[in-house]
């Protein structure tokens, strides 16, 4: 019999010269086939788009291209569509920022306030999922809507430019925060429940002041998850299409997303440009990601 | 304490404003909480409220002199493609749910358990779909399916959308399950060993039955995501339509009541199905 | 509890070592616990006697060295191959299972029909049986550990190791527990191996205790044996306390050494002394000194010292006093007397003892650990000893 479980106190030490050989081995058995799927499924078709991305067309026949390695795409999609990039990680920021200041009282209520009713709240949390992502994003189109009631209530104030939410950058943040939002708070949550009470009831003790103590112990105690967090909404949100095109107008709100899927889908011999716009769009965000991470460092996220 | 609170009290009275100051200070997470709770409820509440509407044409608004009907509910399936659509993305979630949570489970053991060469590249493998852009891995996918995988007779539909669901589901999985690992103490699986309870037994008879509450939580997500999923699946689906997507196809022609009552249901199906684990887990605690 | 079988032998621990990269665990370790006794592993956290209860465990390897079980090699096979059954530090019983089923599972790995059977046996053992179908989590620190306990010897194993079992207890729970191990082991008559910090513990404990420190056994003996007589500085002051001081053998008087401590000449038995002759580390238990206002006459030893510190904690009174060297030593005093002695900080005091109680250790190398009560750690002043070292503690 050799180790199918390691013995945890020495998970990196060979259990004994007869068990080594079959040891070895193991990890690697039970890592294939999910290493393989993303083999295959992943990383093969990230290069392949990246060989697209590289395509030059034939002249005079839109919608065929032939094998190169052509940066003009690249330089396009950096300049014709650069207002695009700007809108998404701007959208995508702001976005974050308010999913962070919503997500924030939320999460800490959860861990230190809910008691009994923190198994409900994570419910209420999750739930909304199940009704589908598309569905409520329409639902906030007729809410947000010029006749519905946050567009009036916000006319008859005159606290609105312009008059309309829909078709506007307001509503497609707006769309961005709220379908994002439990992806803020379930990591947020995950690390202050990990923090004693005592902890903070101690910074009480000592610095008797509510916002010190939140502000010096609490908060630092929580950046994990809140690092976690901001990565879990940023990157979808600045990559989404569905909120510009469901809320946004047709010119002045179109994300990078946007470009992408009518590139792909209604440009013929878009794919070119699209595979390029989808490398930059990832290697800005991966960029971000490395920066961001460097600078709030954490080990956690791997 | 109470004494300290006390003889305070009788030195300095507070005003009635400062004391709903301190009130609300106390408060005040727990308030903001109800309120983005509230704010997540509105667009299911709006759903629901528009499950009930005698529309004429198109369900967007309030159709003025009809009253609620009941008739959309009586029959979910009345309108075209709703529950074709519905069937679609329940047979997708499961099949994506199964094979993701068990390829990922056997990851996150290998990552965590044995130290290997490879260890930190399967880290990284594992860890960076999380931090792509869906419409990056639906592009990809979409670009290696037409211009590779439709040689060897895979077309654009059921199937490919089942294998884009894998991969995101995938690293989800693995994410959930390596943290419920982690978190096991060591001491369990020595004691079970001690207990002469061999390599195997330790597994099925310990670690499983501690690590399983991960793995349902895990599964649990997977088929969330790829229930609700609509980026990447509009870019593999090919002529395939799963929920989301029929939702989104169908709304410049106007969505059908119909998928507001599948919509919300969905919603009650999973809340109660949460609960009742809940309950039940609770029920077997004998007192 | 007629079933539990006897153990078949002595263990044995043939010259162990265990190396974690290059720091030795536990280094060239030699001893035998006889069978059915009570032994304990007393030493200071790091010292080495867990990765020994380990290893007796099979849950680490020694890299070199053999264990073995009357004549039987244990060293090499799997924890699950061994009649070696452990309580873990903190218990670890399986938080998905019933209390019952916790019990039973060696039983059932061994594939006993009535395990079941067995496991309410042991929970009457303990004194739980009420509590077979909760789980874990709902119960306190105590029952939990009762349950450790019956969960490890429903096996009937030829060795039980106990790991720190009753760290996570309060002190009132602690010593109940320790009267309920003793009655335990009496009753099933196997050999327990304790594992503890707390010297306490083991000495009211453990029929043998074996000091540990640096991976090495310093000394092993009855519990009476090694407080009276301690081999090192080390023992000397983990094993309760003791009032120490660097000096030097001058001569010889009878049965006894003369050594120069300090400035102060003080006898030593020869048979109570590590060292006969050169540099000599003095001891005297502190409860083995009184202490005068007058010199007394016609004792032993005695020694001119400042009282420090005066606590009365009811059956005595602790002094701290600074002897001639500058070391501080500890003196405590039975509240015997109708009128006891007055004293405070600052007077000029006189102790004695009967040199009979003195003992030597060797000086050099002498290690000694945090006492619990005295924290002045005091130099000696160089002239006295061969080197300076620190003094008492």
């Amino acid at each position: 019999m050799s180790a199918v479980v390691h013995g945890p106190g020495a998970p990196a030490a060979p259990a004994g010269p007869d068990t080594a050989t079959r040891a070895k081995f193991l990890p690697y058995l039970l890592l294939l086939p999910g290493a393989l799927w993303l083999l295959i499924f992943f990383v093969i078709p990230l290069v392949q788009l990246f060989t697209v991305s590289l395509q030059s067309q034939f002249p005079g026949y839109p919608g065929y291209y032939y094998r190169d390695v052509n940066f003009k795409n690249y330089w396009a999609a950096l300049t014709e569509f650069a207002p695009h990039f700007g809108r998404s990680l701007l959208f995508a920021g702001i976005a974050t920022f308010f999913a962070f200041a919503l997500s924030y009282p939320l999460a800490y209520a959860m861990a230190f306030k809910a008691g009994r009713w923190r198994g409900l709240m994570m419910i209420c949390i999750i739930a909304p999922f199940f009704t589908s992502f598309i569905l409520r994003t329409i639902a906030w189109r007729q809410i947000l809507a010029d006749e519905g009631p946050v567009a009036k209530v916000l006319n008859t104030l005159h606290v609105l430019p312009g008059g309309h939410i829909t078709e506007t950058w307001m509503a497609v943040v707006a769309g961005l925060t709220y379908n994002f939002l439990p992806f803020m708070v379930l990591p947020i949550y995950a690390s202050l429940e990990r923090v004693d009470p005592r902890v903070i009831e101690a910074g009480g003790d000592l610095y008797a002041n509510g916002f010190t103590t939140f502000r010096t112990v609490t908060l630092p105690m929580s950046m994990p998850g809140v690092l976690a967090g901001t990565l879990l909404t940023f990157i979808p949100a600045a990559g989404d299409y569905v909120n510009a095109e469901l809320l946004g107008s047709d010119r002045s709100t179109k994300m990078v997303g946007n470009v992408i899927e009518s590139q792909f889908f209604k440009v013929p011999g878009g794919y070119p440009t699209a595979a390029a716009l989808s490398f930059t769009l990832m290697a800005l965000i991966l960029a971000m990601v490395f920066v961001y991470v460097r600078r709030f460092g954490t080990d956690e996220l791997v | 304490m109470s004494a300290v609170t006390q003889s305070r009290g009788s030195a300095y009275k507070p005003s009635t404003g400062k004391r709903i100051q301190a009130w609300l200070a106390d408060r005040f997470a727990m308030i903001a909480a109800v309120l983005v709770l509230l704010y997540l409820f509105v667009p299911v509440a709006y759903t629901f409220a528009f499950s009930f509407n005698n529309y004429k044409k198109s369900n967007i608004t309030w159709n003025p002199e009809g009253s609620p009907t009941l008739k959309h509910w009586k029959n979910p399936c009345g309108a075209p493609g709703v529950c074709d659509s519905l069937v679609k993305s329940l047979e997708i979630g499961a099949i994506a749910t199964l094979v993701a949570t068990i390829l990922g489970t056997l990851v996150a053991f290998a990552l965590v358990r044995y130290k290997f060469v490879g260890r930190g590249a399967g880290n990284v493998l594992t860890f960076v779909p999380m931090a792509t852009p869906e419409i990056v891995m639906g592009a990809s996918l979409l670009t290696i399916f037409v211009q590779g995988f439709s040689r060897v007779g895979l077309q654009l539909g059921f199937w490919t959308i089942v294998i884009a669901h894998i991969v995101f589901c995938l690293s989800f999985v693995v994410v959930t399950v390596k943290a419920r690992v982690q978190s096991m103490d060591p001491r369990l699986e020595e004691a079970a060993q001690d207990l002469y309870a061999g390599p195997t037994a330790t597994f099925w008879k310990v670690t499983f039955p501690l690590v399983l509450p991960g793995i349902v939580g895990a599964a649990m997500l997977s088929f969330s995501l790829s229930f609700d999923d609509f980026i990447i699946t509009n870019f593999v689906s090919g002529s395939e339509t799963t929920f989301p997507k029929f939702v989104y196809v169908s709304y410049l022609r106007g969505i059908p009541a119909q998928a507001n009552v599948v919509g919300f249901s969905m919603f009650v199906i999973a809340v109660s199905l949460v609960i009742l684990a809940q309950v039940i887990g609770n029920a077997r605690k004998p007192k | 509890m007629s079933g539990f079988r006897q153990a078949q032998g002595d263990l044995r621990l043939e010259s162990v070592t265990k190396a974690f990269g290059d720091f030795k665990a536990v280094d060239d370790l030699s001893l035998t616990v006889p069978r059915g006794s009570f032994f304990a592993l007393l030493g200071p956290s790091g010292c080495g006697k867990t990765t020994t209860l380990r290893m007796v465990a099979g849950l680490e390897q020694p890299t070199s060295g053999r264990i073995l079980i009357g004549d039987t090699d244990l060293t090499g096979s799997r924890p699950y191959e061994r009649p070696v059954n452990t309580v873990f530090q903190s218990y670890a019983l399986f938080p998905h299972l019933t209390i019952r089923d916790n019990v039973a599972f060696g039983p059932k790995r061994r594939g006993h029909k009535d395990a079941a059977t067995l496991a309410d046996e042991a929970l009457v053992l303990v004194q739980l049986p009420h509590l077979a179908g909760r789980k874990p989590t709902q119960l306190s620190g105590g029952q939990q550990q009762r349950v450790a306990v019956a969960r490890a010897l429903v096996n009937r194993p030829e060795v039980l190791l106990l790991d720190e079992p009753l760290g996570a207890l309060d002190l009132k729970l602690r010593r109940q527990m320790q009267v309920e191990l003793k009655r335990i082991q009496t009753e099933v008559g196997l050999t327990f191996i304790h594992v503890t910090h707390d010297q306490e513990e083991a000495m009211t404990m453990a029929d043998t205790v074996a000091v540990m420190n640096h991976g090495r056994i310093e000394q092993m003996g009855a519990p009476a044996r090694l407080y009276d007589l301690p081999s090192t500085a080390f023992v000397a002051n983990f094993v309760g306390q003791s009032n120490l001081g660097v000096g030097t053998i001058s001569g010889t008087d009878g049965d006894f050494l003369v050594a120069d401590v300090g400035g102060s000449r003080v006898k030593i038995p020869r048979s109570r002394s590590r060292v006969q002759q050169g540099p000599v580390m003095f001891g005297v238990r502190p409860e083995k000194v009184r202490i005068h206002r007058d010199r007394p006459t016609g004792v032993g030893s005695d020694m001119q010292a400042t009282v420090r510190d005066v606590s009365f904690t009811g059956v005595a009174t602790q002094y701290l006093v600074t002897v001639a060297s500058g070391a501080t030593w500890s003196v405590y005093e039975q509240n015997l007397d109708v009128e006891p002695i007055d004293l405070h900080p600052g007077d000029q005091v006189w102790l004695s003892w009967d040199p009979g109680h003195a003992f030597g250790v060797p000086a050099e190398g002498a290690e000694v650990p945090d006492g619990p009560v005295l924290a002045d750690v005091t130099i000696t002043e160089p002239h006295v000893g061969a080197a300076p070292i620190q003094d008492a503690p």
